[in-house]
C-alpha cells in the first residue's frame, strides 16, 4: 500500500520578528514540534487535540500554505517543495463559509474553482454535476451562495474540494456548526468517499464520538506534539486494559461484604435507597466478574443490574492532554515562584 | 493562461453585475467629471493656450486624456494590492491558493476585471469628449496610443505588484499607495502640463512613469504624433518596464515566501 502522508520531525516555529517589538517579552512560539506521522493511502485518519495544539498548523504545512521550520514531509508522494503537485492531489475543507463568493450561485462558484483546477468545457460541467450530486446539492446549485444554510455551505465546500478528484482530503472540523442530521449526512459522505473512492481522509476534529465512529486510526496532539497514535480500540485498551463495571445489588451482610472484598480488594461500594452499588474494574478474561456473581448467588443476594463501561476515547484524550496541562501549570507556578 | 484569466473576468463581472445599481452609478462619475472640466476649460478659455502649444488643443481636450488614462495609473498602483487584500478579507484567497495556480497569477487574475472596467470608462470618456464636447481625434495615431498604453500598463502594474508584495507582508498599505497616487496626480501632468511646475517639482515629475505615459497618449491622440516623435517617451516607459517588471516579480516572490514562512499568507 502506498503512503499518503509521511512526515519526519516536521516542526514549525514562529520566530520573534526583529523590530521595535523585540523589547517585549514575546519570544516566539513553537506550534508544531518534531511530528512523525505515517498515513497509508485509503486510510481514514483522525487528529484530535485541544485548541492551540497545532492541528491546523500541521495541516496547513502539509497543504503547503505554511512553510515548515524544520523536517520533511511527503504528501501524496510529493515533497513539500513541489507545492503545485501537492495542491493538484489534495483537497482542503475548512469551516470558513467566507471562502466563497456570496453574490454568485453555488454552481458559478464551482465553475470558477473548476477553472482554477484547469478543468475545461464539458469536462468541468460533468465534474461539477457529479460533485453536486455527491453532496446532494444539485437542486440548490443555482441559488445564491448567500441563501445557503450552514450545512449547505459546508457541503458545497466539500464539493469544491472534490472537483479535481483529490487522492487525499483534509477536513478541518467539518461538522462544527452542523446540526445532528447534517452531521450524520456528512459522516455518510465521508465514509462513502473513503470506501467507494478510496480517498485518504485526514480529519481534524474535537468531536471524540465522531473520531471513534469514523476513524481507523487517530492521533492525539497537544502543545505541538503527537502524544499517541493508534486505533481507537487499542488506545483505549492501552490506557485502561480493564473494563469499568457497576453492579447493583440488594443489601449486603457484613460477611458478604468481606467475601466480596476478598474477590475485589479495591471495590467501591455505595449505598443508595436500600441498594448497594458495587464499582470495580475487571478484565474480559480474568474471571473476576464470574467469581463475584457466583459469590452473590451463593449468598442469595439479588442482582438488580450489571453495567459495563469500556474505556472511552474521551479518557484517552483527557489523559494525553491533561497531563501536559498539569505539567505546564506546574512549570508556570514554578516560574512565578522563581520571579 | 487565457482560460484562467477569462475565469477571473467572468467571476468578477458576474459579481459586479449582481450589484446592479452600483454598477450603473459607477459610470455617472464620468459624466460629472467631464462636464466639470469642460466648464473649467470654458473659464480658462484662451488663457491656457500658451501652455498647451505642444498639443494645439483647448484645456478640455488636454485634461480629458489625462483623467481618462490616469485610471490605469491609479489601478496599476493600487489594483493588485486591493485585489489581494479583498481576497484575504473575504477568505477566498486560501481556497484559491489550494489550487495549482501560483499566487502571482491569482493576484493578476483578480485585478483583470478592474483593467477591463477602466478601459470601458476610458472609451466612454473619449466618446463623450468627441460627441458632446470639443475633443477631436481625427488624425490620431491610434497604434501609437495602443503601444503607449501597453507599456504604461506594464510599468504601472510593476509598481502595483511591488505594492501588493509589500502589503502581503505588512498587511495594510492603502495609505501609502493613496499618497503616492495623489502625489503622482500633482506632478504627473494629469491636470496641467508639467512645464508650469517649479523646476524642482519637474525633476520629480521626470522620475514618474505616469508623466511619460500621459504625454505619449496626448501626443498620439491629440497631435497624431509620428513614431519618431513618440520614441523618447516610449523608450523611457520601456526602460521603466525593463527595470521594474523583473524587480516586481522578485519582490512578490519574496513576499509570498516570507508570508508562507510566518504563516500569514491568508491573514489580513
Amino acid at each position: 500500500m502506498e503512503t499518503a502522508i509521511e512526515t519526519k520531525q516536521l516542526t514549525k516555529r514562529y520566530e520573534r520578528s526583529a523590530s521595535w517589538r523585540s523589547i517585549s517579552r514575546y519570544k516566539g512560539t513553537t506550534a508544531v514540534v518534531d511530528v512523525d506521522l505515517l498515513i497509508e493511502e485509503g486510510e481514514l485518519f483522525g487528529l484530535l487535540g485541544p485548541n492551540g495544539a497545532g492541528k491546523t498548523t500541521l495541516v496547513k504545512m502539509l497543504c503547503t500554505l505554511i512553510a515548515p521550520s524544520k523536517g520533511t514531509a511527503t504528501v501524496a508522494g510529493f515533497p513539500l517543495s513541489d507545492s503545485g503537485s501537492i495542491r493538484s492531489s489534495v483537497g482542503l475543507v475548512v469551516s470558513d463559509e467566507r471562502s466563497f463568493y456570496w453574490r454568485l450561485s453555488g454552481k458559478r462558484n464551482l465553475d470558477f474553482f473548476a477553472a482554477m483546477h484547469n478543468l475545461r468545457g464539458s469536462e468541468a460541467e460533468i465534474r461539477i454535476r457529479e460533485v453536486l450530486s455527491l453532496v446532494d446539492m444539485s437542486a440548490d446549485a443555482e441559488k445564491p451562495f448567500s441563501n445557503y444554510s450552514t450545512g449547505m455551505k459546508q457541503r458545497l465546500a466539500i464539493a469544491r474540494s472534490l472537483l479535481h478528484k483529490p487522492r487525499l482530503l483534509f477536513l478541518d472540523e467539518p461538522s462544527r456548526s452542523l446540526d445532528p442530521k447534517a452531521t450524520s449526512r456528512l459522516h455518510e459522505l465521508i465514509n462513502q468517499l473513503n470506501i467507494e473512492e478510496n480517498t485518504t481522509i485526514f480529519l481534524i476534529t474535537h468531536d471524540l464520538a465522531e473520531a471513534e465512529s469514523l476513524c481507523q486510526r487517530v492521533a492525539v496532539m497537544n502543545q505541538g506534539q503527537i502524544q499517541v497514535v493508534g486505533e481507537p480500540s487499542s488506545l483505549r485498551r492501552q490506557l485502561r486494559p480493564k473494563q469499568q463495571y457497576a453492579v447493583k445489588v440488594g443489601k449486603l451482610d457484613p460477611e458478604v461484604f468481606a467475601s466480596i472484598r476478598n474477590i475485589l480488594p479495591e471495590v467501591a461500594i455505595e449505598s443508595t435507597n436500600g441498594h448497594e452499588n458495587l464499582q470495580f474494574q475487571a478484565g474480559e478474561e480474568d474471571g473476576i466478574l464470574a467469581d463475584l456473581l457466583t459469590c452473590l448467588h451463593d449468598n442469595q443476594v439479588t442482582v438488580y443490574g450489571i453495567e459495563g463501561y469500556p474505556p472511552t476515547l474521551e479518557e484517552v484524550f483527557a489523559h494525553f492532554t491533561a497531563q501536559e496541562r498539569f505539567e505546564d501549570e506546574s512549570s508556570q507556578q514554578k516560574a512565578g515562584a522563581d520571579v | 493562461m487565457f482560460r484562467l484569466i477569462w475565469a477571473f473576468l467572468v467571476r468578477d463581472f458576474r459579481t459586479e453585475l449582481s450589484y446592479r445599481l452600483s454598477f450603473l452609478l459607477s459610470f455617472s462619475g464620468i459624466f460629472f467629471s467631464a462636464f466639470t472640466f469642460f466648464f473649467v476649460s470654458e473659464l480658462f478659455g484662451a488663457a491656457a493656450s500658451p501652455y498647451l502649444e505642444d498639443y494645439g488643443v483647448d484645456y478640455f481636450s488636454f485634461v480629458i486624456i489625462g483623467i481618462a488614462f490616469n485610471g490605469y495609473f491609479t489601478l496599476g498602483l493600487a489594483g493588485f494590492a486591493r485585489a489581494l487584500r479583498e481576497s484575504q478579507t473575504t477568505g477566498t484567497l486560501e481556497a484559491m491558493v489550494m489550487t495549482p495556480v501560483p499566487v502571482s497569477m491569482i493576484v493578476i487574475g483578480s485585478a483583470t476585471w478592474s483593467y477591463v472596467f477602466t478601459t470601458i470608462r476610458v472609451i466612454i470618456y473619449l466618446l463623450l469628449g468627441t460627441l458632446l464636447f470639443t475633443l477631436e481625434l481625427e488624425g490620431a495615431n491610434f497604434l501609437g496610443a495602443l503601444v503607449s498604453l501597453i507599456l504604461s500598463i506594464l510599468a504601472f502594474a510593476s509598481i502595483g505588484i511591488i505594492a501588493a508584495g509589500i502589503i502581503m507582508v505588512i498587511k495594510r498599505g492603502e495609505a501609502i499607495t493613496a499618497l503616492f497616487s495623489s502625489f503622482a496626480s500633482l506632478v504627473g501632468g494629469i491636470y496641467y502640463p508639467v512645464e508650469i511646475l517649479p523646476s524642482w517639482l519637474q525633476v520629480i515629475s521626470a522620475l514618474l512613469p505616469v508623466t511619460y505615459a500621459v504625454r505619449a497618449m496626448r501626443l498620439s491622440l491629440l497631435v497624431g504624433a509620428s513614431w519618431s516623435e513618440l520614441m523618447p517617451d516610449l523608450l523611457v516607459l520601456l526602460a521603466f518596464t525593463i527595470v521594474l517588471f523583473p524587480t516586481s516579480l522578485v519582490v512578490f516572490r519574496y513576499a509570498v515566501e516570507r508570508s508562507r514562512k510566518d504563516g500569514s499568507l491568508t491573514h489580513y
